[in-house]
């Protein structure tokens, strides 16, 4: 068995569906995301798992034992399910100075008084608090605070870390570098953590594993490198990075590509999982696709190549790279990325061709 | 979600119940009561109130004098409103706090005062008999013409504050905005300025019309002289004919016409509010530009603050001068003051009774209040058991209704004898805790909700999932969170239960009596200094506690930028 198993769990709230049928397992010293966008349910996944929200149908293991099981009528109330959590509020006391802050899951444990200020100094070096321990929250900033939810959750040595959201009211500066800390606790400690957040990037930079969630269900659960190479479909890609879509016909022998149209060949230079002659949908990424102005185009440097005409819509500068919208056919806008030479201009005329693409489930919306 | 019975549900539960027993059956019981005969429901007792004559001008006098009194009470409090917020009239930091005193004063002792200044022979009237060498008074306060004074003096203060808030929330911007679409100031004044204060003030003149209903002390002092009568005196009466074998049920009768005029009043009230709740975007008010006076600014000023002076501060001399004279009718000459006033009084052992009676209640239904008030708080805003809105009305009713109609509710409820104790409350100490409790439960709930809603439930679950079981959570962080709001309601319940008279003054037992009660007995058989001297005793006791009040809520907004208001 897993280390932590979520095994059919729902949960609705007067014929809401919030969850539905969720199935995960967790393995010992794994750093999953549960990742989606607002009202998908991985709060709700997070806060069962912690004991806040009884499910309602399902069963919930850790290290064996059942957490939650509504058949064996078990439901473990939070306080006795030794986990830790970081809110996204932080929620630190503001009763309490730093060092009570942290001390209180020992003192809730009988924990000695010179074990408790060992362990908590101790926690408050991991996360580089060493100096405040006197110190109120109002005295704190933003990010101070932050450590000390940290530390309060992982001073007794939890079974599992649960982080909801914990980045969300930082700054995007001290955001990255809360990544590098948090990877270095959990490194440092090795413990299991389970990760909230609807930042894409934050689940790419921190995690081993990424569980994408859309009303209530998981749709993908991979690495992050999974997840951006090989979505499961047009939501997944779209809500990991940037996808561009096209419809079309896989054509795999001789040449491969897609045809678009009767008459309109789109050359792709590697097609994953196309079935060939089959109606399909094709996603790529704004950085696969390739920008050739009409001039050069017509110069004939691509002979042999056809490429989709079409007509810059607009441009956005990134610093490292530009972002051009490029219409084609004037129906589809496709987005794509290239490096800031050569600018063109909206309404200058283009060839596109595209490097790499993938065959999806039909879009869904 | 499937409904354990926890020991919490069970906690919870059993306060529910409480409610049901001390607030709703009460009610209901008297509603009950009103159309009940031997032989089944009936209109009759209804019939037996309009039949009396006397009942009809009670019913005409209430609308009399509470409308006067609103009217007036809104032009003073708006006009003082205006003064001091949208005008350069010097001196409006003080001139504000001048006129919230009579706020504090309990309305019984204000109308005691006042009836000192400008009863035939009162201190005022005396001047000024000496000063034009008349011997025809300057003004009679007995009758609704001082009943309608002495309750817009006590009142406009409440129309200022309420209209104050008004003020201040009117950005300049709002109407420059007018102005810079091409509205001229009068259509500005017309459909922004009046549109935006119009349902604040409206609130204000409704809450000032119910707490005119609701008040016995005024029209009592003022009234029973001259033997005129609104509701609240009526009903007081009619408790007191023995004579009468009906006395309970035309009483509850009269209680319902008086809360549907109640009740009347507060729906239009909560109308007025749904309409007029403009949030104003933007966080930061823009600076009201003050309409410059010129140079009457000076005489307004000091008309204002004679005003306020004669409506606060003189009639609080007034009884303490009578506190400290030897016998009232005696020229204030340095001579003819003593202290015995206060150390006869004090010796009197009625009155020791009554301190020792009051104390008991007010620490009693005030510690009671809390643990209660906490617990419905909670309920109210920790949970999503249904009930929690009827649970809000139960608790709030007993608080908005006149003070008349739930202690007649009392009566009604808890003269017979309890099942299972076989004993009455009726005639004992204990209907008068029951009944403090009951009305002053709603300050409890209402200050400590708010305060558990600034509280984030993330810091109650952090403690959860640190380890501390549910008790724990609340005792080491909910509770430490909220203490300035539990100790600002324990205040609150204490000093409004401590000068209470409308409830006790129905109440009361011999041996039972408050010390609100002894004073009325005492003012009522004309002993004058010694009920003056322990009105001034109460009023210090009261104002000691708002002032406690003001102070915890000055430390609790330094440290976390709440308040908590005080409201009379």
């Amino acid at each position: 068995m897993a280390y932590v198993e979520l095994r059919n769990i729902s949960k609705w709230y007067q014929g809401n569906t919030v969850v539905h049928d969720v199935n995960l397992k967790i393995e010992q010293g794994e750093f999953v995301s549960l990742l989606g966008p607002s009202g998908c349910g991985k709060t709700t996944t997070l806060r069962m798992l912690a004991g806040f929200v009884e499910p309602t149908a399902g069963e919930i293991y850790m290290q064996d034992k059942p957490l939650y099981s509504k058949i064996q009528g078990i439901n473990i109330p939070p306080e006795k399910r030794h986990i830790g959590m970081v809110f996204q509020s932080y929620a630190v006391w503001p009763h309490m100075t730093v060092f009570e802050n942290i001390a209180y899951p020992l003192k809730l444990r009988k924990t000695h008084k010179n074990e408790i200020s060992a362990k908590v100094s101790e926690g408050i070096e991991l996360v580089n608090l060493t100096g405040l321990e006197k110190r109120y929250p109002s005295e704190l900033s933003g990010g101070q605070q932050q450590r000390v939810a940290i530390a309060r959750a992982v001073v007794m040595k939890p079974a599992l870390l649960l982080l909801d959201e914990p980045l969300s009211s930082l700054d995007a500066k001290l955001r990255e570098k809360m990544y590098q800390e948090i990877n270095a606790i959990w490194r440092r400690t090795g413990i299991t953590v389970v990760y909230v957040t609807h930042d894409q990037k934050e689940a790419m930079a921190l995690s081993d594993t990424i569980v994408l969630m859309k009303h209530g269900e998981i749709i993908q659960r991979g690495s992050p490198c999974d997840i951006y190479e090989r979505p499961a479909n047009y939501f997944c890609a779209d809500f990991i990075g940037k996808a561009n879509i096209l419809q079309g016909i896989a054509t795999v022998r001789g040449d491969s590509g897609i045809m678009i149209s009767k008459d309109m060949f789109l050359p792709v230079e590697y097609i994953k999982e196309a079935e060939e002659g089959r109606n399909a949908t094709f996603l790529f990424r704004p950085e696969h696709v390739r920008i050739i102005p009409e001039q050069v185009w017509n110069n004939g440097c691509h002979t042999g190549y056809s490429g989709l005409a079409g007509t810059i819509t607009y441009r956005s500068y990134f610093g490292s790279y530009m972002e051009y919208g490029i219409n084609i056919n004037y129906k589809t806008e496709i987005r794509a990325e290239s490096n800031t030479q050569n600018l063109l201009e909206p309404g200058d005329k283009v060839f596109i061709t595209i490097h790499k693409a993938i065959t999806v489930q039909e879009r869904e919306d | 979600m499937k409904f354990r019975l926890t020991a919490r549900t069970m906690l919870f539960l059993l306060v529910i119940l409480l409610v049901l027993v001390i607030d709703v059956y009460p009610m209901l019981n008297m509603l009950l009561k009103s159309v009940q005969s031997t032989q089944g429901l009936t209109f009759q007792h209804f019939i037996d109130v309009f039949r009396d004559s006397r009942n009809i001008e009670a019913i005409a006098n209430t609308f009399v004098v509470a409308s006067s009194a609103t009217c007036l009470s809104l032009i003073l409090g708006t006009g003082l409103a205006y003064l001091t917020n949208l005008t350069d009239m010097p001196g409006h930091r003080f001139l504000r706090v001048l006129s919230v005193i009579p706020l504090f004063t309990p309305p019984f002792i204000y109308a005691m005062a006042w009836q000192q200044l400008f009863n035939p022979a009162g201190y005022a009237n005396k001047l000024y008999m000496v000063m034009f060498s008349t011997r025809e008074p300057l003004f009679n306060i007995y009758g609704p013409a001082g009943i309608i004074l002495v309750m817009s003096a006590g009142s406009f203060a409440t129309v200022f504050l309420i209209t104050e808030g008004a003020f201040r929330q009117m950005d300049s911007a709002l109407e420059e905005a007018g102005m810079a679409c091409g509205a001229t100031p009068m259509r500005v004044l017309k459909d922004i300025t009046i549109p935006i204060m119009l349902p604040n003030i409206l609130a204000a003149a409704i809450v000032v019309f119910i707490t005119e209903i609701s008040n016995f002390g005024i029209p009592a002092i003022l009234g029973f002289q001259v033997s005129y009568y609104v509701l609240t005196t009526r009903i007081y009466e009619v408790l007191n004919e023995f004579y009468r074998e009906d006395s309970f049920e035309a009483a509850s009768a009269m209680s319902i016409i008086l809360l549907v005029l109640a009740l009347l009043s507060l729906w239009l009230k909560d109308r007025a509010i749904k309409q007029g709740r403009y949030e104003i975007a933007g966080a930061t008010m823009g600076q009201q530009a003050r309409v410059k006076l010129g140079i009457i600014k000076f005489p307004i000023s000091i008309f204002v603050t004679i005003l306020l002076l004669i409506s606060s501060v003189v009639p609080l001399i007034a009884i303490g001068l009578t506190s400290l004279i030897k016998a009232y009718g005696l020229s204030p000459h340095f001579s003819n003051l003593t202290l015995a006033n206060f150390t006869g009084v004090i010796g009197l052992s009625l009155v020791k009774k009554a301190f020792a009676n009051s104390l008991g209640l007010s620490v009693a239904s005030a510690t009671i209040a809390v643990v209660i008030g906490t617990i419905i708080a909670y309920i109210l805003t920790r949970t999503n058991w249904k009930i929690r809105r009827w649970l809000d009305i139960a608790v709030a009713t007993p608080y908005a209704l006149p003070g008349t109609i739930v202690a007649l509710a009392m009566i009604l409820a808890f003269s017979r004898p309890l099942p299972l104790l076989g004993i009455s409350l009726y005639n004992t100490f204990w209907i008068i805790l029951v009944a403090y409790i009951a009305r002053y439960l709603f300050f409890v709930v209402r200050t400590v909700s708010a305060a558990i809603m600034q509280v984030n439930p993330d810091l109650e679950e952090a403690a959860r999932i640190s380890g501390a079981t549910w008790y724990k959570s609340i005792r080491d962080v909910l509770l430490p969170q909220v203490r300035k709001s539990l100790i600002s309601s324990w205040i609150l319940v204490f000093s409004h239960t401590i000068s209470e008279l409308t409830l006790s003054i129905l109440l009361w037992s011999a041996g039972n009596e408050t010390i609100a009660v002894a004073v009325f007995n005492l003012q009522e058989t004309g002993n004058l200094t010694s009920s003056s001297a322990l009105a001034m005793i109460l009023l210090l006791v009261s104002l000691g506690g708002y002032l406690l009040i003001e102070y915890v809520n000055q430390v609790n907004q330094l440290k976390t930028g709440q308040s908590i208001r005080i409201e009379r």
